[in-house]
């Protein structure tokens, strides 16, 4: 625009208009225009800019959140990605902080201690200038050294449609929010709409036992039993998944870690899979921890032929095949791959065994799609340490308390 | 103003095919008159529509008067004809529903709406009332790219957007206009504060 020109009073067109402007803007653009007037976020809530997905990153490193819809995409760090080229782009007033941004052709950065709040505020502008309201939560990602209160950022997504993946990690020990974590799991589960989980705590719990006569109280690993009820679980810590639960196992995808399973277990596995017509399994994977597996008893009394599939496919692309990060990891082939074929269906499996870890592969659910650019990894700094402690310190502060007002009034907050 | 005397504008008529004999004939706000051929008005599914329902003869066109465009004036219905007789014979595009709109702005459009922000958005809102779906795109397209990569203050000045501040001083400025008590009733309750009270009553 020439700069003696008078601008465009787009406030002055018709809604039908105005909205059809806002339409060819992407993501950034209506983000910045968010900021320019109250009147401009209403137009901009009317116009129902869909949006198509949301992945929250609740991380200790560099928490995200990213909005796409069908042709852009926007993304808010909490941290400065490394080797990203961006530029100074100003002050942003979000709830009642006041972000200095910097901006890439992605989004937004900038730096911040308060994660909690400062998550929530992104996400509350942001729902209040987009529709979210058929908003499919891809990834929700909680490292829980960050996240003390997990019940309470639940709570705040139990509106949307579904979650696509609940990944709950821990990148450095956090008692306090291990126990709520632990307390409210059945709560998280019965009210977010997963259908992949990735559990990468353990947690125990204490049972009363008869023994000798006497009831005494043993701990033992905590039971996640509703994980069995979902299509996709990845357990980095499963040694309370049994033997039985292995032999009624009704996922998709299982990558069990830590498991200790053991070889006449996964023996019977297979024994049971044979005999079974059941066509929902696609993938098992059970590491052992301490010993290593024996496949003579693995694969006692039955009928292995070396394997097919491994002479076209050099890896297999099981695209839940996800651990702490949501970027699919491909399963590469060792050598002695074998295949089996059960009567009932003529479904054939590939059956790997290395040394801990054993792989149960009947179909590719699809490939790995390529995943979309990713951001620099940040290089951690004087002032992350810093951040980190300060971190540390705001929670141990506030965390009781956050957690007395979830259970308080559980619906609290409310995004729609 | 008779049929006679009305200035008539040049929309292009070389372009008009040889087998569409149909020429309707519009009348501004400001009484000028344009011919349009009856495959560009298909663009227009208003007056696409109106035409239908006139179930005019050539001879009506001829002699009839020419059909009045109230709330456009001569040189924004000018652009929305010439626009319509390029485009004529174009399919009208469909609504995917998927955003942001990925729009091309062919050359002929470019040079069209290299007009002033005035007209532009007079434009806008011919091709809106006229329902010319193509034309509201790209020129919406045009007004949307005037924000690519802006800041926030910048965007204030592209789009003349008032801030805040502004709106609410606007608000109060026509409530004000409306009830003259408000006012008054305001000024006593600063005094009253600026004289230490801290209850107005």
């Amino acid at each position: 625009m020439d700069s003696d020109e008078p601008g465009l009073p787009i406030d002055k067109l018709r809604a039908v208009e105005l909205e059809r402007v806002f339409k060819h803007l992407d993501l950034i653009d209506i983000f910045e225009l968010s900021f320019t007037s109250k009147s401009i976020r209403g137009s901009l809530k009317e116009a129902n800019y869909i949006i198509k997905s949301l992945k929250v990153l609740y991380q200790s490193n560099m928490p995200t959140i990213e909005i796409q819809c069908a042709k852009s995409r926007f993304i808010w760090t909490f941290g400065y990605p490394h080797d990203l080229p961006m530029k100074y782009a100003g002050e942003y007033k979000i709830g009642r902080y006041t972000y200095k941004c910097q901006k890439s052709e992605y989004g937004f950065h900038t730096d911040h201690y308060d994660v909690e709040e400062g998550f929530l505020g992104v996400i509350i502008h942001l729902i209040s200038i987009f529709n979210f309201k058929n908003t499919v939560i891809t990834e929700l990602s909680i490292d829980l050294s960050v996240i003390e209160d997990i019940r309470t950022i639940c709570n705040h997504f139990k509106k949307f449609k579904k979650v696509e993946r609940l990944s709950i990690h821990q990148s450095f020990p956090n008692e306090i929010a291990a126990t709520n974590f632990n307390q409210n799991f059945n709560w998280i589960m019965s009210n977010l709409k997963i259908d992949e989980i990735y559990l990468g705590v353990d947690g125990v719990e204490n049972v009363i036992v008869q023994k000798n006569g006497k009831f005494v109280i043993r701990e033992v690993p905590k039971r996640y039993d509703e994980v069995l009820n979902i299509n996709h679980i990845c357990l980095n810590y499963s040694e309370w998944f049994s033997s039985k639960d292995l032999l009624s196992l009704g996922v998709k995808t299982a990558i069990l870690q830590n498991s200790p399973l053991t070889d006449e277990d996964l023996n019977s596995f297979i024994k049971t899979w044979l005999t079974s017509n059941s066509s929902k399994l696609n993938w098992l994977e059970v590491q052992v921890s301490g010993r290593y597996l024996n496949e003579n008893i693995i694969t006692k009394d039955l009928s292995l032929l070396p394997d097919t599939h491994s002479l076209m496919n050099t890896c297999c692309s099981c695209p839940f095949r996800k651990f702490d990060s949501p970027t699919p990891i491909p399963f590469i082939f060792p050598n002695n791959l074998k295949q089996i074929t059960r009567s009932t269906d003529s479904t054939t499996a590939t059956i790997s065994i290395t040394h801990d870890t054993f792989f149960f592969h009947i179909r590719d659910d699809g490939p790995i799609t390529p995943p979309n650019p990713t951001l620099p990894p940040r290089q951690l700094n004087e002032n992350d340490a810093n951040r980190r402690l300060e971190e540390r310190f705001r929670l141990a502060f506030r965390g009781r308390r956050l957690f007395q007002i979830a259970v308080d009034d559980e619906d609290n907050v409310n995004f729609f | 103003m008779s049929v006679e005397n009305a200035p008539v504008v040049d929309v292009d008529e070389a372009a008009i095919p040889v087998e569409k004999k149909m020429y309707y004939r519009f009348e501004s706000n400001d009484k000028k008159e344009f011919r349009v051929s009856e495959l560009a008005i298909q663009q227009s599914e208003t007056l696409n529509r109106l035409v239908e329902a006139m179930g005019y003869t050539s001879e009506d066109v001829e002699n009839k008067p020419a059909i009045a465009i109230e709330n456009i004036d001569g040189k924004t219905l000018k652009l929305v004809f010439q626009w319509c007789e390029h485009h004529k014979g174009e399919a009208i595009p469909v609504d995917d529903g998927s955003v942001p709109k990925i729009v091309e702005i062919p050359e002929f459009d470019a040079k069209l709406m290299d007009i002033d922000n005035g007209l532009l958005f007079k434009l806008i809102w011919a091709a809106d009332y006229l329902n010319i779906v193509q034309l509201l795109n790209v020129s919406c397209k045009k007004v949307a790219n005037m924000a690519q990569g802006k800041t926030p203050a910048q965007l204030r000045r592209v789009y003349l957007l008032p801030s805040d501040e502004e709106d609410e001083a606007a608000k109060r400025a026509a409530q004000e206009a409306q009830d003259p008590r408000a006012r008054e009733v305001e000024e006593e309750f600063e005094e009253r504060k600026r004289q230490g009270g801290n209850s107005f009553f």
